[in-house]
C-alpha cells in the first residue's frame, strides 16, 4: 500500500498530469469496446460476430489477459477448441506472472487510476479459466489435457482458501473435476471432487443440484461407501441409479454475466475537512432471468439445474475487494486534491485546469471477464439410444449418439450455450 | 514532482524493451518456472536407464536366451499438474538404451504401423533384390511403461514441486515384472513477491 502521507506531499506539474491522462485513455477505452461487445452478446449478436470484433480490438499490455480470457470463451463455445485452448493458456500465464504486488502500477494506481494495474484476474477467473480449459480439452476428446487443468485449479483454490475466505471457491470446478476423475475410472479422487462440490455448495447455504446429489449417492455405493450413501440417499430423497453402461454428462452455459459500470461517489478527506469525488466499480442491479435446457429421455424430462452462478461469484469478488479500492480511491483523490491546492497558489488559471485534469483522469477499473455466462448448469441422462433429444434456448434440437455407441464409448460430454446453437459433443 | 517524475520513467522505458536471442548448449540446466523441463527429462532418462542396464535381468535373459533382450517402450502417462509432452521423455530413454549398446530396440507399434505400409508398397513396387520380405519383424522380449506423477505444496509465493517417475519393465512371455525403477525430483520454487 502507497504511504498517504507521501502522496499528499506530492507537486505534479499539470504536463505530467496530462500526459498521464494521454496513457491511460486507452485501457478504459478497451473495456468499453469489449463491454459493448458483452451487451450485444446479450442481445442476441452471433459468438462469430463478436468473436470477430474482439479480435479486432488492440488491448493495451496490461489487459491482455483480460481479452484471452473473452477470446478463448468465445472460443470455446463456438467449437474452436484449439484456439480456445491457446488464448486461455496465455490468459493464465500472464495471470500467474502478475500475482507479485508491482511497486510502479501501485504507485500509478495511487496517483492517477485504478486502470494502471494490469489485469491478473478476479478469484473466480483465476480458478474459472482451468475449468474452461479443462471442458476445451474434454470436448477435444484430451482426458489427460483436462485432468492436467483439473489438478491446477485444485492448486489454485487450496492457495485461495488460506486467505480464509470462499472468493475463488468453485462448485463447477469441483463437480467437473469429479466428471474428469470418473471419465478416467479414478472413483477414489471422483467421489472426493463431488464431496468437496458439496461442500461449497451447502457453504453457500445454497441447494446441490440433482446430478451432484446422484453422482454422490452412486459413487459412495461403488466404492463400497454404502451406509454414506444411504445418507446420501436421505439427505436428497433419491435412490442409487440402477446399474448403467451410458452416462451422459451435460454443461450448459446460459447468459452473459453483467458489466461492471462506474460510479461516482463522495468520500470524507479528513486531512482536508472535505468531501471528494473518486469513481468506483460497481454492478448494476442483477436482472438475470435463468433459462434452463430440457433433457427427453424415454422416460422423464430433465432440466439442467444451476451448479455455479456467476452473477454472484462475480459480484462476490468485487465486494471481496472494495475497501482496498476504495481505500486506495480515497487516498488518491487526496493526492490530486493536493495538487490542484498547490497550483491554485501560484496560479488560478493553472489549478483550474488541473482540477479539469484530475476530474478527467478519475476513472474506475471496470475490467472483468465479462463474456463469462450468467450461469453453468449441470445434467446427467443415461440414454442407451442412438440420439438425445434436447430443448434449448433455440428450440428442440436432436443430438446424435451414435458415433460413441459405434465406437464403444459409453460416457459423452454434452456442452450447451445459449450463445450458440451448436451442441458440443465427446466420447469417453 | 520528483516521484511523478519516476514514476513517468518508469511507464515509458517499461516499453523500451527488446527482443534479445542468445544461442546456449542444449545440454546445459535453465530453470524458469520451476515446471518440468528438457533438463529434468533427460537427466530422468539417464539416470533410470543407467539403472535398468545395471540390474541382474539383463545378464539372466543373456545367458538364458544368448543373445542382447530386446525392448520396446509403450505408453509413458501424465498424471502430473503439468501439460508434459511424454514423448520427448520417451524420445530420450529411448536414445539412451539404444546408444547403450546392451540392448536391441525395436519400433512402437505406430512405426511399425507405417513401416508395413511401406513393404506392402515395396512388394508392388521394388525391384526383387531390393524389395523387404513381411514376416522377418523382431519381436520385443520386454515392454518399458510408467507414469509421472506430481504432489505440489503450495501457498501464496512458494511452491514445493515433486515429481515421481515409476517406471515398469514387464516381459512379454510371461508378464513378469523384471525390473521397476523410481526417480524422484523435488523443486522449490519462490516466485518474487514485488515485481517492478
Amino acid at each position: 500500500m502507497v504511504n498517504l502521507a507521501m502522496i499528499t506531499t506530492v507537486k505534479p506539474s499539470i504536463f505530467l498530469l496530462a500526459l498521464f491522462c494521454f496513457i491511460l485513455s486507452g485501457c478504459a477505452a478497451n473495456n468499453r469496446e469489449m463491454s459493448e461487445v458483452a451487451n450485444q452478446l446479450r442481445h442476441n449478436l452471433p459468438v462469430e460476430t463478436a468473436l470477430t470484433k474482439l479480435e479486432a480490438i488492440k488491448v493495451e499490455q496490461q489487459s491482455s489477459a483480460q481479452l484471452q480470457l473473452n477470446l478463448g470463451y468465445l472460443q470455446l463455445v463456438s467449437g474452436d477448441y484449439q484456439n480456445a485452448i491457446i488464448n486461455l493458456e496465455g490468459a493464465k500465464e500472464t495471470m500467474l506472472s502478475l500475482q507479485a504486488v508491482s511497486i510502479s502500477e501501485n504507485l500509478s494506481s495511487a496517483t492517477v487510476n485504478e486502470t494502471f494495474r494490469s489485469y491478473s484476474g478476479w478469484p473466480t477467473d483465476q480458478v474459472l479459466v482451468h475449468g474452461m480449459m479443462a471442458m476445451a480439452y474434454l470436448l477435444n476428446n484430451d482426458l489427460n489435457g483436462a485432468r492436467v487443468e483439473i489438478l491446477q485449479a485444485d492448486v489454485q483454490m487450496n492457495k485461495l482458501a488460506e486467505t480464509k475466505n470462499t472468493q475463488g471457491q468453485l462448485a463447477f470446478v469441483r463437480y467437473l473435476a469429479g466428471v474428469i476423475y470418473e471419465l478416467n475410472d479414478e472413483y477414489d479422487s471422483a467421489l472426493i471432487s463431488y464431496r468437496m462440490a458439496l461442500s461449497i455448495i451447502t457453504a453457500r447455504q445454497e441447494s446441490p443440484p440433482q446430478p451432484l446429489q446422484q453422482s454422490l449417492i452412486d459413487l459412495t455405493a461403488h466404492i463400497g461407501l454404502n451406509e454414506e450413501s444411504k445418507k446420501y440417499q436421505q439427505q436428497f430423497h433419491l435412490v442409487l441409479s440402477k446399474p448403467y453402461s451410458n452416462k451422459q454428462f451435460v454443461f450448459s452455459f446460459d447468459g452473459v454475466v453483467t458489466q461492471m459500470m462506474q460510479a461516482k461517489s463522495t468520500l470524507w478527506w479528513p486531512i482536508d475537512d472535505v468531501y471528494l469525488s473518486v469513481a468506483l466499480p460497481n454492478f448494476p442491479r442483477n436482472n438475470y432471468v435463468e433459462s434452463k435446457s430440457y433433457i427427453h429421455t424415454q422416460h422423464s424430462e430433465l432440466a439442467t439445474q444451476t451448479i455455479e452462478n456467476i452473477e454472484e461469484r462475480a459480484r462476490g469478488d468485487l465486494q471481496a475487494r472494495m475497501p482496498k479500492i476504495t481505500a486506495m480511491a480515497l487516498a488518491r483523490a487526496g493526492a490530486k486534491f493536493q495538487t490542484v491546492k498547490e497550483l491554485n497558489k501560484k496560479d488560478n488559471v493553472l489549478g483550474a485546469f488541473a482540477n479539469v485534469l484530475t476530474i478527467i483522469s478519475e476513472v474506475a477499473d471496470l475490467r472483468h471477464w465479462g463474456m463469462l455466462p450468467s450461469s453453468i448448469q449441470v445434467a446427467t441422462s443415461y440414454s442407451t439410444k442412438k440420439t438425445l433429444n434436447l430443448s434449448t434456448h433455440y428450440g428442440q434440437q436432436t443430438l446424435d449418439l451414435s458415433q460413441s455407441t459405434i465406437s464403444g464409448k459409453s460416457h459423452s460430454v454434452i456442452l450447451l450455450s445459449s450463445l450458440t446453437n451448436q451442441i458440443h459433443l465427446a466420447s469417453f | 514532482m520528483r516521484l511523478l517524475a519516476i514514476i513517468l520513467s518508469v511507464v515509458v522505458l517499461s516499453a523500451c524493451g527488446t527482443t534479445k536471442v542468445q544461442r546456449i548448449d542444449s545440454s546445459e540446466t535453465i530453470d524458469l518456472s520451476g515446471a518440468w523441463n528438457d533438463s529434468d527429462s533427460r537427466m530422468t532418462a539417464q539416470t533410470m536407464v543407467a539403472d535398468v542396464l545395471n540390474r541382474p535381468w539383463i545378464n539372466r535373459h543373456v545367458s538364458q536366451k544368448g543373445k542382447p533382450p530386446t525392448v520396446i517402450v509403450g505408453s509413458i502417462k501424465n498424471l502430473t499438474h503439468e501439460h508434459i509432452n511424454t514423448n520427448t521423455f520417451i524420445s530420450d530413454i529411448e536414445r539412451e538404451l539404444i546408444n547403450s549398446g546392451r540392448v536391441d530396440f525395436v519400433a512402437s507399434a505406430q512405426q511399425r504401423g507405417e513401416i508395413r505400409d511401406e513393404r506392402k508398397d515395396q512388394d508392388l513396387n521394388s525391384t526383387e533384390a531390393s524389395r523387404n520380405a513381411a514376416g522377418q519383424e523382431l519381436g520385443a522380449d520386454y515392454m518399458l511403461s510408467g507414469q509421472i506423477n506430481t504432489i505440489i505444496d503450495a501457498n501464496a509465493s512458494t511452491q514445493v514441486r515433486y515429481y515421481q517417475v515409476d517406471l515398469t519393465l514387464i516381459s512379454l512371455a510371461d508378464n513378469r515384472k523384471v525390473w521397476v525403477g523410481q526417480e524422484k525430483i523435488k523443486k522449490l520454487v519462490e516466485n518474487a513477491k514485488i515485481r517492478y
